[in-house]
């Protein structure tokens, strides 16, 4: 290697003075320690909140019934838009963000094209987030309410049937071109005309749950396409409000749930 | 000495001042304080400014020597701070070299692995960067010093740069083609 020149050796002379005066003190390694342990503990916080906000994301569009709207095309692109919880959503994919810097402070990181370190960090975190989605972890916080410090109003959602242009029941009658339906605010009638979408792989019949999105016209509810409810939304049912509403009873009068199905009536089927 | 026992060299001086003895850091400043400030020079494009830098450079390793791992290579770690100072004064200037989102370290680049450049096109490299480096944007001239110049590995490259691999071997070969063009037109 080479060596300094004369003027370099000058100031390497006065570099050593300086430390030899006290000018810079070597830093203790407990510093350094608590830097690190900070830097792991950052990380470790924007994971947890990106899987908690992200997995709260997916039980909020599975309780709010809106995991079914996807079938409906671009019918049911409308809605899903406006039950989508899109704050949530970016508020998530931000702190997906924060946890890859972070990452790519580490050599296994940063030697790496920075997609790779994006992608492993959407896999994880996805797939941790749809697994606490899909545990009781959000319906047990969800349960106590209100007096869940902080983020008991965040588990208030839309249901997609409070929407304009969704109603969500039960079928209790088929007629030429009407059905009735059992909903939670009671019994409607929706009209089917010419363009009404059915379901292409089964026949609606009475007793079935299904989706309908359309428009209210005037004291009727045109129905531009119909889908069962698959959907297990029953089991999250939630409202705003404190009280919560009975399920939706069928023709029969008897409690419609997964447990007691009421009993399928034969009848026309659409 | 062979660069093995350059490394072993250096991390028994380095743990050494680690332990309080001043007299080791000697060894490491005469070791690197020339090659450093050429690297800085070239850079910079400023003979003073990479003075002062170098000045700074070790005085910061010296107050931050605890946060040096002996398992890790020395020369290393002092080229990244000096690498830091160096983009911070361009920062500090209003000429950042790089900007945030650079495509170049988001996406792989399919390029060949490293090999040793044959002495002809290392000769040819150091004439080109003798006649044109300030010619090329920092963020293609860095690497180009560091490997013509310092003789870093493109690992090394990676770990100073804090890029990753790939984007070292894509930058030099822009680098290269670039500064052949602009031989070319003149």
């Amino acid at each position: 290697m080479a060596t300094p020149t004369d003027n370099q050796s000058h100031r390497i002379t006065a570099l050593f003075e300086r430390i030899e005066r006290g000018d810079v003190h070597i830093k203790s390694r407990l510093r350094f320690i608590a830097t690190t342990v900070l830097f792991a503990a950052a990380f470790i916080v924007a994971l947890a909140c990106a899987i908690f906000l992200m997995s709260f994301a997916l039980f909020m569009f599975r309780m709010s019934g809106a995991s079914a709207l996807p079938v409906f095309g671009l019918r049911g692109a409308r809605v899903l838009i406006l039950v989508t919880p899109w704050i949530i959503i970016l508020s998530g994919v931000a702190l997906i963000a924060a946890t890859i810097l972070l990452m790519r402070r580490i050599p296994t990181a940063y030697r790496r094209p920075a997609i790779y370190s994006a992608v492993a960090a959407a896999i994880i975190i996805g797939a941790l987030a749809f697994a606490v989605a899909r545990s009781p972890f959000h319906a047990t916080l969800r349960s106590r309410g209100n007096s869940l410090p902080v983020l008991g109003p965040f588990y208030r959602y839309q249901r997609i049937d409070r929407l304009q242009g969704v109603r969500v029941g039960t079928v209790v009658s088929i007629g030429d071109s009407e059905l009735t339906l059992v909903t939670a605010v009671g019994e409607i009638r929706v009209t089917t005309t010419a363009v009404t979408r059915y379901p292409q792989d089964r026949k609606i019949i009475p007793g079935d749950r299904i989706i309908v999105i359309g428009e209210q016209v005037g004291g009727e509810f045109r129905a531009l396409a119909i889908r069962p409810d698959d959907s297990r939304w029953r089991d999250g049912y939630r409202q705003r409000g404190p009280i919560d509403e009975p399920p939706p009873i069928n023709a029969h009068g008897t409690l419609w749930n997964s447990v007691n199905p009421a009993p399928r009536p034969h009848g026309r089927s659409i | 000495m062979s660069i093995f026992d350059v490394q072993q060299s250096d991390a028994a001086a380095a743990v050494a001042v680690q332990h309080g003895k001043v007299t080791a850091y000697h060894e490491l400043v005469e070791r690197y304080y020339a090659p450093l400030v050429r690297y800085a020079w070239r850079f910079l494009g400023n003979q003073e400014d990479a003075e002062d830098i170098v000045q700074n450079v070790f005085l910061k390793a010296y107050a931050n020597i605890r946060q040096y791992d002996p398992h890790r290579a020395f020369s290393t770690w002092i080229y990244r701070i000096t690498h830091n100072e160096c983009v911070n004064l361009l920062k500090r200037r209003h000429r950042e070299p790089i900007s945030f989102f650079d495509p170049d370290t988001i996406f792989p680049h399919p390029i060949a692995a490293e090999t040793p450049a044959d002495q002809v096109e290392r000769n040819e490299m150091l004439d080109l960067i003798e006649r044109y480096l300030a010619a090329l944007d920092p963020k293609y001239r860095e690497p180009v010093i560091l490997h013509y110049i310092a003789e870093r590995s493109y690992e090394e490259i990676s770990d100073i740069m804090h890029i990753p691999i790939s984007t070292v071997g894509i930058r030099l070969k822009r680098a290269r083609d670039r500064l052949r063009l602009i031989r070319a037109q003149q």
